[in-house]
């Protein structure tokens, strides 16, 4: 299939900046803010998450019309279920240093909405070698993010990175940017940073047409 | 009795699952914009999460363990939720058409928020007994409906 060459090379690329799951889209917030502390544990979790999605995108979209459309919502989660199971006794035995330090959050890519997401959005719809580009490029730009979110809090917060101490921020760390508060917050900063790089400008119009509160506020705001 | 109110106060106060364990920051992002939406989400999240841990915790014990399925756990508590979540669904279509207008798609999101099978989890790895996880359900669940209204104020 000629025709498909330029596309996949598309799939693959659209994850990790222009649709990013997280900063983007924001999908998955749960396993964002939760394990960011250190960026090691951000990049575990994104290449976790990375193969759930890869094995997951490559079952249901074989499987795409086998699956009674009526009941694929309970198919998807237990196709997915299944894949977080196995990932969770790969990292037991070979990785329990960070098996032990995601914890529970390793569960709960079972509810990562990207997973999900993707499943829905793109592997019940598109065919198997779309959906492995697919779930490569969501979960690199999944692993990115973290990563990113990772260094920042553990840099600021902690005056390390990957276990090397950073000579002047080591004496003295924030330490509410390994605090939830923090996670929050650089969320925040990042995302905005990740709009302005891709030029998504606020509404220019002042006054009720162009503010996204309109229809909640009715009027009510006294502005012009 | 102490250490249920410990469990209790915990999971609704210093462990509370949205601000310190970031779970089910979804449905409290999207809508936490009216009071009584908020709290209607509270009390449906509340409630699945009870029915859930009422029904995952003697499952877990008295089938899986006993057959030494352990790993099996995140399949069968996702769907246990998956069945709640319809029910509280269809329930609220039929009684309280409003409410389930305001939820919108965040009703059947339930199933996959994080907290309600965090919560179903958690009960297992603490190994708490059956009524300490039916108290950390209520507790967890009762943190949603404070926080969401402060959200809204």
């Amino acid at each position: 299939m000629a025709e498909n060459k330029t596309p996949l090379t598309k799939e693959l690329t659209k994850g990790i900046l222009r649709e990013n799951p997280t900063l983007v889209m924001l999908l998955g917030m749960c396993p964002t803010l939760a394990v960011t502390t250190q960026a090691m544990n951000g990049i575990g979790m994104g290449l976790a998450t990375t193969f759930v999605l890869l094995g997951s995108n490559i079952v249901i979209s074989a499987l795409r019309k086998v699956i009674p459309d009526k009941v694929r919502i309970p198919a998807f989660i237990v196709i997915i279920a299944s894949f977080v199971i196995l990932i969770g006794f790969l990292l037991e035995g070979f990785v329990p240093s960070l098996y032990d330090s995601l914890g529970i959050y390793l569960t709960l890519i079972t509810v990562n909405c990207i997973i999900f997401g993707r499943a829905e959005m793109f592997a019940s719809k598109n065919g198997v070698v779309a959906s492995i580009c697919d779930a490569i490029g969501m979960g690199l730009g999944f692993t990115i993010a973290l990563f990113l979110m990772g260094s920042i809090r553990e840099i600021i917060g902690s005056g390390k990175w990957m276990g090397l101490e950073i000579p002047v921020l080591s004496s003295n760390p924030m330490l509410l940017f390994i605090m939830p508060a923090g996670g929050f917050f650089t969320l925040g900063m990042i995302i905005a940073a990740v709009n302005k790089l891709s030029n998504k400008k606020p509404p220019q119009e002042l006054g009720c047409k162009g503010c996204p509160n309109a229809e909640a506020c009715g009027k009510a705001g006294d502005c012009q | 009795m102490k250490t249920m109110l410990v469990i209790l106060l915990s999971a609704m106060l210093t462990d509370n699952f949205v601000l310190s364990k970031f779970m089910g920051i979804c449905p409290f992002l999207g809508v936490s914009k009216k009071l009584d939406s908020a709290a209607g989400m509270g009390i449906a999240v509340t409630f699945v999460m009870i029915c859930a841990t009422l029904v995952t915790y003697p499952i877990h014990h008295g089938i899986l363990v006993p057959n030494g399925l352990e790993y099996f756990d995140t399949v069968v508590f996702i769907l246990v939720i998956a069945l709640f979540v319809q029910l509280v669904e269809n329930f609220l279509k039929k009684c309280v058409p409003s409410l389930y207008k305001s939820l919108g798609v965040y009703l059947p999101l339930i199933t996959t928020n994080c907290a309600v099978l965090g919560v179903t989890v958690l009960n297992i790895d603490n190994s708490y007994s059956f009524v300490q996880s039916i108290v950390n359900a209520l507790g967890a669940g009762l943190y949603k409906i404070p926080k969401d209204v402060e959200s809204v104020k």
